[in-house]
């Protein structure tokens, strides 16, 4: 697959004339055709319908069209990239990250960004994902760690980073401490505390992971913020609900849940379609290569 | 014995004559008709510039790199590929004999995820594996193929899912190949062969190391 190729496929399909995407490629019309002829033996079939007046997609040259987009696309950027690094180009990255998700996360990365990048300029925001979905379609945040569970829009592209199981948090003298794994009907009990905030992932997972069971839970919608519900939980007033790799708030233990759904997908998103800044890119290149096995699992 | 010696023994103790030796014969025909080979960047052509993260999630660039001495650039697959990781261990073996020509060796792998750096553990190896994602330094290399609909639905079956592993949906490999490059950043030798068991010796690598 060669990038030339590519070029002239993507110019193509463009303008779905022969003539017309050679003038645009600066090549010869017999070359442009020998260019996509090779290419069109390398992926198994024809790309285009060619009839005397019309040039048109084959339905394999419609599914070829974003794929090879794509290739030429990571190409540019790697180029981009190198020299914008060369030059120490930056731009402002503006994160965003679910509120059930430890800023910790974003700790390593944005460390190697401050240390190769000159003047990083890095703001974090956290609120729920769907809010935070809306902000990067809007334009007012680059990327986001978000909880992936069937609500972010389409068009915002993701990359899944791990996934987590979700754990019950309780103070380590708690009943459930003595527990291997806490039964759901444990959260149709009273004393559930969660944050209050409309679209809560965990709230949303709760739902879910109750209606598997048939339990009907029960929550205090107790205060807006994750450490705010962990200082009632250290005082006594009850549990609450977390993602099994987030740090805990010592005194509190965690203990797993024995649920059938409760997977929580954790995603890298970003806009669909839109440029990157330079340090947005070396963010995004980050977060994708780094293994996240290293998060420590809740005891 | 050398490295190619190995790779064939080893394709001969995991293939016999089944399924699988004839599905790589199948690919490397199809590199060879396509003339995947051809488009590789070759002797007297530059080094693309890159800035890609290591294994370790450090970012390291082709001039840090090349301020130091020559480079050796090494594409392989990844770690699920028996033959890459035979390919991996032979180059940390020979890694004391490339770094005393001062230069530096980086491999690089479309994987994503943490999973460079699980090759290297894997293969016990000391050089930087990068994470070349969307295998966007491989495309300016001119080493990148699609990996045809027959050797897709073989990977599949072995539940090798590149599209999860590589984090995109494009399934693209690198053919593997090396390259040595001079600290003017010019390419001063380049191998790429779309056989998966036909690879650079290490010792060819040092020989040409030597030269510069």
């Amino acid at each position: 697959m060669e990038l030339t190729q590519i070029r002239y496929f993507t110019a193509l399909a463009r303008v779905l004339n022969f003539t017309r995407a050679a003038e645009a490629c600066n090549v010869t019309q017999p070359a442009l055709t020998r260019a996509i002829q090779k290419l069109e033996d390398e992926l198994g079939g024809p790309l285009f319908h060619r009839e005397r007046n019309l040039t048109q997609l084959t339905e394999l040259g419609r599914v070829m069209l974003p794929l090879l987009e794509q290739a030429q696309a990571a190409a540019q950027a790697a180029r981009d990239q190198a020299v914008a690094f060369r030059k120490r180009d930056s731009s402002p990255v503006r994160l965003g990250l679910d509120a059930s998700l430890a800023p910790a996360l974003l700790t390593p990365v944005v460390t190697e960004l401050s240390h190769t990048v000159s003047a990083l300029d890095l703001s974090i925001q956290q609120d729920e994902t769907v809010g935070l979905a809306v902000r990067l379609l809007e334009g007012e945040a680059d990327a986001a760690l978000l909880i992936d569970d069937g609500r972010i829009p389409e068009r915002v592209h993701r990359w899944p980073l791990f996934s987590e199981d979700h754990v019950v948090l309780c103070p380590p003298d708690h009943a459930l401490a003595k527990l291997d794994a806490v039964p759901i009907s444990v959260l149709g009990g009273p004393k559930l505390l969660m944050r209050d905030t409309d679209g809560c992932a965990l709230r949303v997972a709760l739902g879910r992971m109750c209606a598997a069971a048939g339990v009907t839970p029960r929550v205090r919608l107790a205060a807006s913020t994750g450490e705010q519900i962990a200082e009632m939980v250290k005082a006594g007033l009850g549990i609450t609900l977390a993602g099994a790799r987030q740090p805990v708030p010592p005194p509190l233990v965690a203990r797993p849940l024995r649920a059938t759904d409760g997977d929580r997908r954790v995603v890298l998103a970003s806009p669909a379609g839109r440029t990157h800044g330079p340090t947005l890119a070396l963010f995004i290149r980050l977060m994708r290569a780094r293994s996240w096995s290293e998060i420590p699992a809740a005891a | 014995m050398g490295l190619n010696d190995e790779l064939r023994k080893l394709a001969e103790s995991r293939w016999g004559e089944g399924r699988m030796r004839q599905i790589y014969d199948a690919l490397a025909a199809h590199l060879e008709r396509t003339e995947a080979a051809k488009h590789a960047l070759k002797v007297g052509d530059t080094l693309p510039e890159f800035v890609l993260p290591n294994a370790e999630g450090r970012l390291v660039s082709s001039r840090e790199l090349l301020a130091q001495g020559p480079l050796v650039v090494a594409f392989f697959r990844g770690d699920w590929c028996p033959f890459c990781n035979l390919t991996l261990a032979a180059l940390e073996d020979a890694l004391p004999r490339i770094e005393t020509t001062n230069a530096r060796l980086v491999a690089m792998t479309p994987d994503a995820n943490g999973l460079a750096l699980r090759a290297k553990h894997r293969n016990s190896v000391h050089y930087d594996v990068l994470c070349d994602i969307d295998n966007g330094v491989a495309m300016q290399f001119g080493v990148v193929y699609r990996v045809p609909d027959e050797y897709r639905k073989f990977l599949e079956d072995y539940k090798c899912d590149l599209g999860t592993r590589h984090g995109n949906d494009m399934w693209t490999l690198p053919m593997p190949s090396a390259f040595v490059i001079d600290r003017q950043g010019v390419i001063r030798y380049a191998f790429v062969n779309g056989d998966i068991l036909v690879r650079a010796e290490p010792d060819e690598i040092i020989a040409e190391l030597k030269k510069l």
